[in-house]
C-alpha cells in the first residue's frame, strides 16, 4: 500500500501518522482568531507568516475530547489536495513524535472498530517495532463537500438576526 | 524601392498564409510579439493621425511597423504577410511623400490593413490550416486590389477630402497644429513670458505683410525669448501628440515575481510594525534607537508604497482600444460619433485594468448601438449637433477610480424597462419605483433577451455579466440617465484589489475590521434607543431614524466569548443603500488593511469578505457589509 516516510504525531494515547510529502513544516502554537458558524473542529485562522491559512482541532475532527493546548501542541501545516487545487491548512495535534519509515509489509488494513477515530479517514494501520501508527489518509480529512458545507449550510438553519 | 518589381511579381495570390515547414520557432515567437506591438501601437498612431494628419513622426512610425513586420515574415517564408505589408508599405511610402493624402479611403484602407495582419497573426498564433489560409488569401487579395486603385487612380481619394468625414481634420494645415492642440501664443501667456496685448500685437505683425511663423515674430520683435519660444513649442508638441510623448523606459518583470516580491514586502510590513508593538520594547528604549526605528518604518512604508504602485498600470491602453472599437463600430452603423478620452494617465491595479476592458467594450457597444440614435435629424430635432459625442473618461477620487461613459444619445427608457421589469413579475403593477431602483433591472440577468425591440432590451444584453464582473473587482456601477440628453455609467473602481481602509473594532473577544468606506457615523449606544419594531425587529433610533440592531456578536458567537459586556458605541454602516446599526465593544483604530484571502472552504461564510494581519500579528476579520445587509432583510 503507502510505503514510505510518515510524520508521526500523538492524539491523547495514540500515535497517527500522515505522509511526509503532505507536510510543509511543523509550528508552535499561534494566536488563533476564531471563525465564526464554522464548526466546532474548525479552530479558526491564524497567520502564517503573512499568510491567513484555516486550522482545524484534530481531536474534534475525530470525535475525541477537547483538552487545553499544552506547550507541547504544535500544528502540522499539511497541503491537502481538494478536487483540482491544493489547500494549505493547520492541523493541531498533541503533539509531534518522529519521522517513520514504513514499509508495505508493515501496513495492514484498518480495524473496522475499536479505533477511537472515524475509519474512513484512516488509510492503514502501520507496524513498527511495537508501535502501531494509525496512517491517515490527509486528503480525506477535510473533503471537498465537507469544505463547501462550511459557512453556506451552517448559516442556512442558524436563525439570522435580527 | 529598386526591388519592387520583382516583388510585385510574387505578389500573386499564391503567397500563402501556412507556416513553412522550416520556419524557427524561436524567431516566430519573437516575430508574433513584436507584431503585436507594432499594430496595436500603429493603430493608435493612426488614430491620432487622423486629427492631425501632418504629423509625420507618427506617419514615419507606421512606416517602420509595416517595414520591420515585411522583414521578418519574410525571412520567415510568411509569403502572405510578406506580400500584403509590402504593398501597405508602399502606399505609406507614397503618403510619406505627398503624392497621395492620408484622409478618407487610404486611412481606412490602412487601418484595414493593420486589422488584416493582427489576424494574420493570431492565426499563426493559434496555428493557421486550409481554411485560414484561403481566407486570409481571399482578404489579402481583395485589400491589396483596394490599395492599388488607390495608388493608381488618386482622384477618389483627393475629392473625398473634408465631406463626409467627421473624424479627419482636412482643414488643417499639413504643418500647422491640430484645431484639437493648443496654440503657441496660449501656451507662451499661459505660462507668464507674455502679455496678451503683446500677443494679439504680434498676431497682427505675423499676418501682414507676409505669412511668418508666430515664433519668429515674437523673437525678432523681443517680445519673448528664443529660450521661452523653444520650451513652449515642446509644450504644444507633447499636446499634440499625447501618444509619443509618454513613452518611458521600462522593463518587463514576470508578474509572478512581481507578487512574490509585493508578498514579501507585505510580511516586512506586518514584522515591522510587530516590533514597533512589542511590549518588550516600550519603556526602555534610548532615543538613539528610536531614531532608528523610526528610519525602518519610514523605509518600510516608502518599500510599501512603491510595491503598490508597481502593480499600477495607465488604463491608456485599454481607451486606446476603445477609441479603435468606436471607429469601428461608427463605420458599420454609419452614425457620426465623436470619441473623447479623458484621463489615460490615471492608474489602476494591472488586474483591474486588464478586467476592466470586457465589460468597457460591452458598455460602448450598447452605448453607440443603443444609446446613440439612428437618425441624425432627430439628434437635431432635440437640438444637439448630428454627430454623437461618446465620452470615456478616468478619475480618481478619494481611494477609488471611476472610469465614466458617457452618450449624448437618447438616454434610458424608463417606461420600456418598467414594463419589461413588470412583464418578468420583478415589481408590482402598481409599484412607483425610483429612477435609480428601475435602471437598476438593466443588470437582472436575462432582461432583454426577450424580443430585441425598443432600444431598452439592447441596453440590457449582458449588463448582468458586466455587473458581476465589476463587483468581482469589489466595484459598483452608477447609472445617470436623462430623457433626450444621455446617459451616464460611472464605474467605481478601489484603486488596488488588496488595500482597503478599515477600521479595527472589538466585539467581545475578537476584533472586525469595518471597511471605513462603509461607515456613516459612529454613535455612543444608549439602552432606550433600543426599540422593538413589530414586524421588523430590533431597531435602533439614532437622531429620528429607525435603523435595524444587528448585534454581530449573536450572530458570529452565539455561543461563547466573555460575558456579554453592554456594548458602548454603535458603528452605523451603509451598503447598497441600506443601513444597520452594530453594537461594538471597543474602537481599536483605523488603519490601512492588507486584504488576506480566506481559504476556500471559509468564503461562503456569509458576512466576513477576509481576514487581515493587525499590527500584533493576530489575525482580523474583514466584515463584508453587502453580505451582512443581505442577511438581516
Amino acid at each position: 500500500m503507502s510505503a514510505g516516510k510518515y510524520l508521526t504525531f500523538k492524539l491523547g494515547p495514540e500515535d497517527f501518522g500522515i505522509g511526509i510529502l503532505k507536510v510543509q513544516e511543523i509550528i508552535g502554537m499561534l494566536a488563533v482568531t476564531r471563525m465564526p458558524r464554522t464548526p466546532a473542529y474548525v479552530r479558526g485562522v491564524v497567520n502564517l507568516r503573512g499568510k491567513v491559512i484555516p486550522v482545524l482541532d484534530l481531536r474534534l475532527k475525530f470525535g475525541m475530547e477537547a483538552r487545553p493546548d499544552t506547550d507541547r501542541t504544535c500544528i502540522i501545516v499539511v497541503q491537502l489536495q481538494s478536487g483540482d487545487s491544493v489547500i494549505t491548512m493547520g492541523i493541531i495535534v498533541d503533539e509531534v513524535s518522529e519521522v517513520l519509515d514504513v514499509a508495505s509489509a508493515q501496513i495492514e488494513p484498518p480495524p473496522s472498530f475499536g479505533s477511537a477515530v472515524d475509519v474512513s479517514f484512516i488509510m492503514g494501520m502501520g507496524k513498527v517495532g511495537n508501535k502501531v501508527v494509525q496512517l491517515l489518509d490527509a486528503d480525506r480529512i477535510l473533503m471537498r463537500q465537507e469544505l463547501e458545507a462550511i459557512g453556506s449550510a451552517e448559516s442556512a438553519e442558524a436563525g439570522v438576526h435580527p | 524601392m529598386s526591388q519592387t518589381g520583382s516583388l510585385e511579381a510574387v505578389a500573386s495570390d499564391q503567397a500563402s498564409f501556412l507556416l513553412p515547414a522550416d520556419a524557427d520557432t524561436g524567431i516566430l515567437a519573437d516575430f508574433i510579439a513584436e507584431a503585436n506591438e507594432h499594430l496595436e501601437a500603429s493603430d493608435l498612431h493612426l488614430l491620432t493621425l487622423e486629427t492631425d494628419a501632418g504629423n509625420r513622426d507618427l506617419l514615419d512610425a507606421v512606416f517602420r511597423a509595416f517595414h520591420s513586420i515585411k522583414g521578418v515574415a519574410g525571412f520567415l517564408g510568411l509569403d502572405g504577410i510578406k506580400v500584403l505589408s509590402h504593398e501597405a508599405e508602399n502606399m505609406l511610402d507614397k503618403i510619406r511623400n505627398g503624392e497621395i493624402p492620408l484622409q478618407g479611403p487610404v486611412m481606412d484602407c490602412v487601418f484595414d490593413s493593420v486589422t488584416f495582419l493582427k489576424g494574420a497573426i493570431a492565426d499563426l498564433r493559434k496555428g493557421v490550416n486550409d481554411e485560414d489560409d484561403a481566407r486570409s488569401r481571399e482578404a489579402s487579395s481583395a485589400l491589396r486590389t483596394r490599395i492599388r486603385a488607390l495608388l493608381s487612380g488618386q482622384e477618389p481619394a483627393k475629392t473625398g477630402a473634408g465631406e463626409g468625414e467627421p473624424l479627419a481634420s482636412a482643414s488643417a494645415p499639413a504643418t500647422g497644429p491640430a484645431p484639437a492642440a493648443v496654440r503657441l501664443g496660449d501656451i507662451l501667456v499661459a505660462a507668464g513670458d507674455l502679455a496678451p496685448e503683446s500677443l494679439a500685437e504680434a498676431l497682427k505683425e505675423q499676418a501682414d505683410p507676409a505669412p511668418r511663423k508666430l515664433g519668429d515674430v515674437l523673437v525678432e520683435t523681443g517680445r519673448a525669448d528664443a529660450k521661452q519660444v523653444a520650451q513652449a513649442l515642446r509644450v504644444q508638441k507633447g499636446a499634440a501628440a499625447p501618444g509619443i510623448a509618454a513613452v518611458k523606459e521600462t522593463v518587463k518583470v514576470d508578474a509572478e515575481r512581481l507578487d512574490r516580491l509585493l508578498d514579501t514586502i507585505g510580511e516586512l510590513v506586518i514584522a515591522e510594525s510587530m516590533i514597533q508593538g512589542s511590549p518588550e520594547l516600550k519603556g526602555r528604549v534610548s532615543p538613539k534607537l528610536v531614531q532608528q526605528m523610526g528610519q525602518l518604518d519610514k523605509i518600510t512604508r516608502e518599500l510599501q508604497e512603491m510595491g503598490t504602485s508597481l502593480r499600477m498600470v495607465p488604463v491608456r491602453p485599454t481607451f486606446q482600444k476603445m477609441a479603435r472599437l468606436v471607429r469601428d463600430l461608427s463605420k458599420n452603423s454609419g452614425k457620426a460619433v465623436n470619441f473623447l478620452t479623458v484621463g489615460e494617465e490615471t492608474e489602476l491595479d494591472k488586474t483591474v485594468v486588464e478586467k476592466i476592458g470586457d465589460p468597457l467594450v460591452h458598455m460602448i457597444r450598447n452605448s453607440l448601438d443603443h444609446g446613440i440614435e439612428s437618425d441624425p435629424q432627430d439628434r437635431i430635432r432635440s437640438g444637439k449637433p448630428a454627430t454623437a459625442t461618446v465620452k470615456l473618461s478616468a478619475f480618481q477620487k478619494g481611494g477609488n477610480v471611476c472610469i465614466e461613459i458617457s452618450d449624448d444619445g437618447k438616454g434610458l427608457n424608463r417606461d420600456a424597462i418598467l414594463s419589461k421589469a413588470r412583464e418578468r413579475g420583478l415589481i408590482k403593477e402598481d409599484a412607483n419605483p425610483t429612477d435609480k431602483e428601475v435602471w437598476g433591472y438593466i443588470f437582472e440577468a436575462g432582461f432583454s433577451t426577450a424580443k430585441q425591440v425598443t432600444e431598452l432590451s439592447g441596453r440590457g444584453v449582458g449588463m448582468d455579466v458586466v455587473k458581476r464582473n465589476i463587483e468581482i473587482l469589489r466595484g459598483r456601477i452608477d447609472i445617470h440617465s436623462v430623457p433626450g440628453q444621455g446617459t451616464t455609467f460611472s464605474i467605481w473602481l478601489p484603486l488596488t484589489l488588496a488595500i482597503i481602509d478599515g477600521m479595527v473594532v472589538r466585539i467581545s473577544d475578537e476584533r472586525y475590521v469595518f471597511p471605513t468606506l462603509s461607515i456613516v457615523r459612529i454613535v455612543s449606544y444608549l439602552e432606550k434607543d433600543r426599540l422593538t419594531v413589530k414586524g421588523k425587529g430590533e431597531m435602533l433610533s439614532v437622531q429620528g431614524e429607525l435603523v435595524p440592531f444587528f448585534p454581530l456578536k449573536d450572530y458570529f458567537q452565539p455561543d461563547g466569548g466573555r460575558s456579554a459586556q453592554a456594548a458602548r458605541l454603535i458603528v452605523i454602516a451603509e451598503s447598497e443603500g441600506r443601513r444597520a446599526a452594530f453594537p461594538v465593544d471597543e474602537l481599536l483604530g483605523q488603519q490601512q488593511i492588507v486584504i488576506k484571502k480566506l481559504e476556500t472552504a471559509f468564503q461562503n461564510i456569509p458576512g466576513l469578505s477576509g481576514g487581515a494581519i493587525l499590527s500584533d500579528g493576530c489575525v482580523g476579520l474583514i466584515l463584508d457589509m453587502d453580505g451582512l445587509m443581505k442577511l438581516g432583510f
